[in-house]
């Protein structure tokens, strides 16, 4: 299994990528500037040529704005299920599909990729997601992470980052945005022990690509952490969608690495690190945090990512 | 209530710099202007009536979880709710929403809950639960169309989900309100029927209830001469359990069917009784009417608007709301029934309002009631649509269609 996902690794050169056929279709209604599709065109870059597709989408903006009937932007086979059960949907389409193929029902070669953002991924759909890894489903799961709730209207999710204005997480005179820590789940599926794990951003492409085409050749469940920067929820220009996600990778605050088989790798080494407040200040949604009286929440975040960053340099074997 | 306009001033111009204020308007958009004997009209939201109305009741504590049409009670909520002390909870899903919400009930502090569409579907387990533990918990849903995710707009497709949605007996009490004003008064209605009768409170609004702008009149209960019952904590008394007091013991899971059978009556026996207190009903122009228009919510209003309509046209036709869809006033409407037997129940759902009419109705009088279904599920329905219906009714035209519409039901 191990030695599956670097064997079959594939071009990476973008002379090679930009010859793929595009499964997710311009002409889509996300916003201008949205960090999602350029997420789930990455990894679909990753996908193997002779292998057939199946979709699946939880409620969220992607689903929304990519389906509108009776157009759609994806050239492949979708599935839209409902907000907390994805991976559970995607489990039952490709247990049908082993046992077609077994029966010789079925003769081409399938993948099953389920696309949630955080809040049908870290919050509702934690349980399916769970139960679709520890089962041990042939699915690739990526999570398009823009911290919070945008399609409900920029409400906090489970991957929240602390400090950040939600409107239900507003800030003011006993707030100073959302008071918890945003839960670790690339961690979490990693601890389900499956083949392959990582975490990645639109910024990096040449690693997204990588990470994808590895998930592809996984032969079991794989699970993706995508950071997808939304502007209209973290309030920034939205021609600066790239350049904030390459900032999070920057400043540590969304470190790149893959877990496969066990085995923690750093993807992505950060030479010229920048502080914690530099990422977060073009950021509307961090803007209260510069003021006088809230120093203190900006040096916790600074604390936390140190204290993450580090932990995560032993576990890839980077410092002793 | 928030008496002190300045404060919220402040509150609303604490997020200037992001521009949701531009969104959700601030105090002065809402338009908020004294009325005198210390009442406030205003032009705002069905969602952050809502608000208003808990903060009138003095709601301590709200657990939600994003859904639309119904997301802007929590965030009205989260920005208003804290001036007087109120607290907000979001959680994972609607699920725990829910369980979150009798926990804080248990715990004593007056807590609520919204949602809508696949929301109120996961609401059901820790409704059912409230309603053997006879927690009084009060849920507000903004009703949208299904199933499952379906659209986010509007419907009035979770009557039968709002009632009889749990494992369990339908022990709830559901007000249908037919405009901001009422969604106000049945809101703080709510909080007093839930902890007075201990049963669960719905309030079932919709999508346009909710994303629509209308006058309302915001009051202060208590200046009305209205006491609503306090909310005790259900654990944690005085003394020591099983020696100087009764232990605190609430159960949802018994061990034999007779056990449940029994634990059931006492509960039973409650709603019946509690039920003639409850039920609530509009009616109007029932004077010489040849046929009853009925529907609730929204399209209770409509419903009142085609009927004024055809009055004034020289049709006699008579309106009939039912403002509590559980209990349902049966009483009330057999009487109506029993002088003008000829019934139109308008709905944007298939029938499900008319199900709760037909076993109200029940009995002798059911074979005597012409029934005429108007179904339009996930629909908006208009007066005039409405009053074309009626004139079509009495013309003669409807009656082979009504018949086959109402008996595969």
């Amino acid at each position: 299994m191990s030695a599956n996902l670097t064997e079959q690794k594939m071009s990476t050169k973008l002379k090679d990528l930009v010859k793929k056929p595009q499964i997710l279709m311009g002409g889509h209604r996300m916003c201008a500037g949205c960090g999602a599709p350029i997420a789930v065109r990455q990894i679909l870059l990753g996908a193997p040529e002779n292998v057939k597709l199946v979709v699946a989408n939880p409620t969220g903006c992607l689903e929304v704005s990519t389906t509108i009937y009776p157009y759609t932007s994806w050239n492949t086979s979708f599935v839209h299920c409902a907000f907390e059960n994805a991976a559970a949907t995607l489990s039952g389409v490709e247990t049908a599909y082993n046992s077609l193929k077994e029966q010789g029902k079925i003769k081409e070669d399938y993948r099953f990729i389920a696309f949630g953002g955080d809040g049908g991924t870290y919050d509702i759909g934690l349980q399916s997601l769970s139960g679709a890894l520890e089962r041990g489903h042939r699915l690739i799961y990526v999570c398009y992470n823009n911290e919070a709730y945008m399609n409900t209207g920029i409400q906090r999710s489970g991957a929240t980052p602390m400090g950040s204005w939600t409107t239900t997480s507003p800030h003011g005179s006993n707030s100073t945005g959302k008071k918890e820590n945003r839960k670790d789940l690339t961690a979490i599926a990693a601890a389900h022990n499956i083949p392959y794990v990582a975490q990645a951003s639109i910024s990096h492409w040449k690693d997204l690509v990588r990470k994808a085409q590895k998930a592809f050749a996984a032969d079991g469940p794989v699970f993706i952490n995508v950071l997808s920067p939304c502007h209209r929820g973290w309030r920034f220009p939205m021609e600066n969608t790239v350049e904030i996600a390459r900032m999070a990778v920057q400043s540590c605050v969304w470190p790149l690495f893959e877990v496969e088989n066990g085995k923690w790798k750093l993807t992505t080494k950060v030479p010229k690190r920048i502080s914690v407040e530099e990422y977060l200040k073009p950021q509307g949604r961090f803007a209260h945090l510069f003021k006088e009286k809230n120093k203190e929440t900006l040096a916790l975040l600074q604390e936390n990512v140190d204290a993450e960053w580090e932990k995560l340099l032993q576990l890839c074997g980077e410092k002793e | 209530m928030i008496t002190n306009t300045q404060t919220l001033t402040v509150l609303w111009s604490v997020n200037k710099g992001d521009n949701m204020s531009n969104k959700y308007g601030n105090d002065t958009d809402s338009n908020i202007r004294p009325a005198g004997h210390g009442d406030r009209r205003a032009f705002m939201y069905g969602n952050e009536v809502v608000v208003r109305a808990a903060l009138a009741a003095k709601a301590e504590f709200l657990y939600g979880y994003p859904i639309t049409p119904q997301n802007e009670i929590m965030h009205y909520w989260s920005r208003l709710a804290p001036a007087q002390g109120g607290k907000f909870l979001q959680t994972e899903d609607e699920l725990s929403a829910g369980f979150a919400t009798l926990g804080g009930i248990m715990a004593g502090a007056r807590s609520f809950s919204a949602t809508a569409g696949p929301g109120t579907v996961l609401f059901q387990e820790p409704l059912s639960m409230a309603e053997m533990m006879r927690i009084p918990i009060v849920l507000i849903v903004q009703q949208r169309g299904g199933p499952s995710t379906a659209t986010v707009i509007y419907s009035q497709q979770e009557v039968f989900l709002a009632i009889f949605g749990g494992n369990g007996e339908g022990l709830r009490v559901v007000y249908s309100p037919g405009g901001h004003q009422e969604m106000y008064d049945y809101t703080i209605k709510a909080f007093d029927t839930a902890w007075r009768y201990r049963f669960p409170t719905l309030v079932l609004g919709d999508g346009y209830q909710a994303k629509m702008r209308e006058p309302v009149v915001l009051y202060d209960p208590e200046e009305r001469g209205m006491q609503l019952q306090p909310a005790v904590p259900f654990v944690g008394g005085e003394g020591v359990p099983g020696v100087e007091r009764e232990p605190a013991h609430w159960r949802n899971a018994f061990s034999v069917e007779e056990e449940l059978f029994e634990a059931l009556q006492p509960i039973i026996h409650d709603f019946q009784h509690a039920a003639p207190f409850l039920t609530e009903m509009e009616a109007s122009d029932l004077e010489g009417a040849e046929i009853i228009v009925t529907g609730h919510g929204i399209v209770g209003r409509s419903a009142r608007e085609a009927v004024r309509e055809l009055r004034a046209g020289g049709v006699p036709a008579g309106f009939f709301r039912p403002l509590t869809l559980r209990p349902f006033p049966a009483k009330d409407l057999k009487r109506i029934l029993d002088s003008c037997p000829r019934l139109l129940v308008v709905e944007s759902a298939q029938g499900q309002l008319t199900k709760l009419f037909r076993i109200a109705i029940g009995g002798e009088l059911e074979h005597r009631v012409e029934m005429y279904p108007y179904f339009r599920p996930g629909l908006g329905i208009t007066a005039e649509e409405i009053a074309r219906e009626v004139r079509a009714i009495l013309g003669g035209e409807r009656k082979e269609e009504a018949r086959a519409a109402v008996s595969i039901l």
